[in-house]
Formats: C-alpha cells, structure tokens, sequence
C-alpha cells in the first residue's frame, strides 16, 4: 500500500524533530565542552595568580620589615652620618 | 515516462510590476519554466494558499497538463507548504522555487540536473538576479550573519579568482531556487515546520550537511528572483533561538565562505 500525503507529511515531522533534538544534543555537548575548556584554563590563570600573590606578599614583608628596622636605628647615628657628609664636602672646597 | 523534476512553488497569486510592467508572479515564473526546460520530464506543483483568487488557479492549470494546483488553506508556513507540495510530487528530484522568479534561457534546469546528480550532493542552487541585475543569491554564508555571499553585487561578479563564477561547495543555497533529490528530501524530513517564515532553508542545508551531504551553487543556471532588494525580512527571535540551538558551532565553523566576503 503506498503512503498517503498525510502518512508521508507525518513521517517527515517525526523525522525533522529526531534530527532537531540530536542537532541540539550535539550543540548543547558543543557548549560543554567549551565551558569545560573555559573551567580549566580560569583554574589555571587563579593558580597562577594566587602564585603571583604569594610572592608579592613575601616581597611585601620583607619590605615592611625593612621600613621597621630602619624607623628603629638610633638618632645619634643618624646625626653622626650628616656631619661625617657635611665634613667631607667642606674638605672637597677647601683642595 | 516518470517524472524527472517536479516543481513545487508556494503562491497565493501575487502581483507586483517588474520592467514597467504589471504580472501576477506565479503565472509568468509558471510561463518561464515551461518555456525554458521542455527537454526535461517535469511537473509543476502550485501550492496555492487560501488567499490565491481561483481564477488564477484556473489560469494556471491551462498552461500545460503538467501543471496541478494542491490547496493549502492553513495559516502561513512557508515550511508547510514546501513539504505538502512535495509529498504530492512524484518526480525523483524536487525543485523548490519562489513564484517571483522567472527563468529566461534554456538549459539552467539541466545543469542544475547535472550537479545534483553528483554522488554525495544533496542540493544544488542557481545563481539569482534582482530586476536590475544585480545579485540575490549566489550561495549562502553561515560564518557571521546568516546570509547571502555578494549580495546586491554585479551580477557577473567573478570574485577573487573567478570564484563566483565556478561551479562550487556552499554552506548552503535558497530555497527560493533549489533542487535536491526527492529521496534526500525524505530522509532529512522536508524542511521544518518549526520555522514558518526565516531560515527553513538554512535549516534545511544544514541538516543535509549534518547527514553527510554537500551543497552546491550552479552560477551557469541563472534565473530572476524579483524579491525587493530592501525586503525587510522580519526575523523573530525564536527563529535565531532555534537555528542557533540546532547549529551554532557548525555555521560558524562555515568553511565555504571565501575569504574576500
């Protein structure tokens, strides 16, 4: 028996629909995968900035430490190293 | 003798002007194909939509025997009436065409014949002319837009190494000038009634390709389309949504478009 126009319409609907839903299956794996990359390489770029983080945090200590030790020399010393200045340009004018 | 080509035109008897002068479209594209493919076994299929006055029915079912005329009296859907159209034809290969076109030199129909007939190819375009000359379609391109390769160019465009003017692989072609297989146009479902208006022929060339076909531009076949070259398309965001859900990956992965577009 052939197929009606009804029957063959039908058939094509159910066809156009089957490969409706796997196109989107496979854009939908598409999108996935390409969140999936994305996840990998953002992890990647936080780990090495958390690096980058850490090193600038010891390189920040080391710097506040060594602001601190030298707000704690003594005043004297600091004096006695202007005058030691002072008397070495006057002994430079008066050659 | 069976049938070769049937061609399936969608119409609800429109009139427009084209060269000064007043035409109902679908009787002169009618006009055009008989007097232009006489060595092919063909039958013309007019799917008349509820608006076509019955006297243009008539008129066009006395231009030749091989003309029929199948009602369609739902709502709009360009889809619709592709695939009632094609399941009453009885040709192997389909010819869909707009019924503003107009064909005016022998032989387009055969070399459209002759690139289909390719293994592998699962549609085959022609080259299509505004009223002026210029281009409406010669292939389509997926890779930004979806939309026509040199629109709106000289007709006789060759491109960068003549390659408009060369039988080529395309990403896809209109439907309104395609042929494809009547066996192809089964396996794939027709096109799809989910896209009424916009993109049913991208779909349509996608889920060929999506099956393991190629599309083909046939520049030699070349024919008028006397779509308005400002037509203001109306595309509806369900219809980007949906093609995109179907497609997006592989229309932009679009590797027709030549590089000069």
């Amino acid at each position: 028996m052939s197929e009606g126009v009804d029957e063959k319409l039908a058939r094509w609907a159910q066809r156009d629909a089957a490969i409706g839903l796997d196109a989107e299956l496979n854009e939908t794996r598409v999108a996935l995968t390409a969140r999936d990359d994305e996840i990998v390489d953002l992890r990647a770029r936080n780990e090495r900035l958390a690096q980058n983080v850490s090193q600038l945090m010891t390189e920040r200590d080391a710097l506040a430490r060594q602001i601190d030790a030298l707000k704690a020399q003594p005043r004297w010393q600091q004096i006695s190293r202007r005058v030691v200045s002072a008397g070495v340009r006057i002994s430079r004018k008066g050659s | 003798m069976p049938v070769e080509v049937s061609v399936v035109i969608p119409s609800i008897g429109t009139s427009g002007e084209v060269r000064g002068q007043r035409r109902v479209f679908v009787v002169e594209a009618v006009r055009s194909v008989l007097a232009t493919t006489s060595s092919i076994t063909r039958e013309i299929v007019i799917v008349a939509g509820r608006d076509m006055p019955p006297a243009i029915a008539d008129e066009l079912c006395a231009l030749d025997p091989c003309v029929r005329c199948v009602r369609y009296d739902a709502e709009f859907n360009f889809s619709a009436t592709v695939n009632l159209g094609a399941a009453h034809a009885t040709g192997t290969h389909l010819l869909l065409l707009n019924d503003d076109t107009e064909a005016t030199t022998d032989g387009w129909l055969q070399l459209m014949l002759d690139a289909v007939n390719v293994p592998g190819i699962g549609a085959v375009g022609a080259r299509l002319l505004f009223e002026d000359g210029t281009l409406q379609h010669a292939g389509h391109t997926y890779r930004t837009l979806l939309g026509h390769v040199a629109f709106g160019l000289p007709g006789d465009t060759p491109g960068r190494d003549g390659l408009l003017l060369q039988r080529r692989s395309v990403a896809g072609v209109t439907a309104a000038c395609m042929l494809t297989p009547a066996a192809v146009y089964d396996e794939v479902g027709g096109f799809t009634t989910l896209l009424p208006g916009n993109y049913n022929d991208v779909d349509y060339c996608m889920k060929l390709r999506h099956a393991g076909y190629d599309i083909v531009y046939e520049p030699a076949a070349v024919l008028y389309h006397f779509e308005s070259k400002s037509r203001i398309t109306g595309i509806k965001p369900f219809e980007v949504e949906l093609i995109q859900r179907r497609w997006l990956s592989k229309s932009l992965a679009d590797p027709f478009t030549p590089a000069f577009i």
